[in-house]
């Protein structure tokens, strides 16, 4: 009798201990979503993606996305979970860079020359509702094999790096409904709005930052980073209809990303936030670029990077920082499956 | 006159002929990879009730079957068939058969390549030059589930033609795809 009062009363503790917790525990990308349904991509105008390739592409997406696991069921466009009151998170992108590569270049020159590429770039939604849970850029290389390997052996190395990006966005904190939806939903480019592109090269980082620059004076507004090569970059900058508000943008870069982080808090402090996904890669050099817009003059932000080669660690890296008050800003899949990641913070208003 | 395709037997032979190359230790019997297996040697058949198209080669979509292996596709009055090893791997019914795309590609010899390179030398690397054009055959489909999927063979040069024709009987779109692929699978830019 008196082992089941005692059995009784510990559960009743366990219960009301757990509660709380519970309810000020942030939900994760993974708590939410049992399915994952992945789509056939699109391809970028101009960009001669065969669509062999694109099909191959998907298909190898779906059978990696089944055998890691991550989700209980995954599914192709028209399916529905088995369990209909699951949430399923949409995967959709835009093939943006294709390099076909020659497979003879590869076997006899090697060391990278002749490699096939393909970046994309990918979209997460809420199926139900429509909604952008987060966009990153991958980047799939095929630069070897058996006799130069097959080119189109690339899809495989792509999926891959989709899985991993997965697998990090798993770990994401989703906002609660009374937080503001990311940047990305808000800042959703129109089709038919006033549009300026500017191509970035690592050639001359000055040149492109000052054409930013130029463009943010005149209100355009920075809405995409797509990546055209390795060497490359095009940011598409909006005009918002009705604000006159200048813009002011800086190139952050660095080799190593203790030296990203030091100089991204640097901006931090003199008002710059990160824009939403535009980390790129420029051969070993990464860049960032951040905004000082008027609306966010106020806010103050700071950042940490991440770089770890196991994906264990750079989970582990996301969790401890979102425990810290700290969200996932961007990730990226390095050659040789290195992880990088930045999370960013947001802090109190100056001068409140 | 050689027949296309038959050149690399010329070459394997001209391998083993030669006193130091490492081919030249390898029983002929062993070569057999190296002549017409890459061909699409076996006859295709059409006929008022089906149309057949042998030993075309698997690229995506056939459970069980691997990249690059051989399987035979059947097209008849009411489904699209594969099989392979004898055994009917797929069928789909034209009524969840959604479209098909037809592009132009080519075929590349690695398992030749190498052996040639073994054989000869650098200069064996011009088997690298050699391939065959073919016809990629992209089904999109729709499995049980309502979920799409496709489908990719590659069959000779100029059958894509007859087997848009065959399912334009049945009512099943065939287009180019825009912008055409410029890139062979498995293969050579051209």
């Amino acid at each position: 009798m008196r082992r089941a009062i005692l059995i009784a009363f510990l559960g009743m503790m366990s219960v009301c201990g757990a509660a709380p917790v519970r309810g000020l525990a942030q939900t994760t990308v993974k708590d939410k979503y049992r399915a994952m349904q992945v789509d056939r991509f699109d391809i970028k105008e101009g960009v001669q993606f065969p669509v062999d390739y694109l099909l191959t592409l998907q298909e190898e997406i779906l059978k990696q996305l089944q055998e890691s696991k991550l989700f209980q069921e995954v599914l192709r466009p028209g399916e529905n979970p088995t369990d209909s009151t699951a949430e399923v998170l949409r995967l959709t992108g835009t093939i943006n860079h294709f390099k076909p590569g020659s497979r003879a270049k590869r076997y006899v020159v090697g060391f990278g020359a002749g490699s096939t590429e393909i970046y994309a770039h990918l979209v997460y939604v809420d199926r139900a509702t429509g909604r952008t849970v987060l966009t990153q850029e991958v980047r799939g290389q095929m630069a070897g094999g058996f006799i130069g390997g097959e080119s189109l052996k690339v899809t495989r190395d792509l999926a891959k790096k989709v899985v991993n990006t997965v697998k990090l966005a798993r770990e994401m904190n989703l906002p609660t409904p009374g937080e503001a939806a990311p940047a990305e939903t808000v800042a959703a480019p129109a089709p038919t709005a006033d549009r300026h592109t500017v191509t970035i090269s690592s050639a001359d980082f000055e040149a492109a930052e000052k054409k930013l620059n130029e463009e943010g004076a005149a209100s355009y507004r920075l809405v995409e980073l797509t990546s055209t090569g390795s060497k490359t970059a095009e940011v598409i900058l909006q005009k918002p209809a009705a604000s006159s508000d200048a813009f002011e943008y800086r190139l952050v870069r660095a080799r190593l990303p203790g030296t990203l982080q030091k100089n991204l808090n640097k901006a931090a402090e003199e008002g710059f936030h990160l824009c939403p996904h535009s980390l790129t890669f420029f051969g070993g050099v990464m860049a960032v670029i951040v905004e000082k817009a008027p609306a966010s003059a106020k806010s103050r932000h700071e950042y940490r990077v991440h770089q770890a080669m196991r994906m264990s660690s750079a989970q582990k890296n996301v969790q401890k920082d979102q425990s810290e008050g700290f969200k996932l800003a961007e990730t990226f899949e390095q050659a040789g499956g290195v992880h990088l990641v930045i999370m960013e913070k947001t802090l109190e208003a100056q001068g409140e | 006159m050689l027949a296309r395709g038959r050149w690399v037997t010329v070459l394997a032979l001209v391998c083993a002929a030669l006193p130091t190359g490492t081919l030249g230790q390898v029983p002929l019997a062993r070569l057999a990879f190296l002549s017409g297996a890459e061909s699409f040697s076996a006859p295709i058949e059409e006929t008022d009730n089906r149309l057949l198209l042998p030993r075309a080669f698997h690229i995506l979509g056939v459970p069980g079957v691997k990249r690059n292996r051989r399987v035979d596709l059947e097209l008849n009055s009411r489904s699209l068939v594969v099989r392979h090893d004898g055994k009917e791997r797929l069928v789909i019914p034209f009524e969840r058969l959604r479209r098909l795309q037809v592009l132009k590609g080519k075929r590349t010899y690695a398992k030749a390549t190498y052996a040639a390179v073994l054989g000869m030398g650098v200069g064996g690397l011009l088997v690298l030059n050699k391939n065959k054009r073919v016809d990629t055959l992209v089904f999109d489909f729709v499995n049980e589930r309502g979920g799409e999927m496709g489908l990719i063979l590659q069959v000779p040069d100029g059958k894509g033609a007859d087997c848009i024709q065959w399912l334009r009987r049945f009512g099943i779109t065939a287009e180019e795809p825009e912008p055409l692929s410029t890139l062979p699978v498995g293969g050579l830019p051209r």
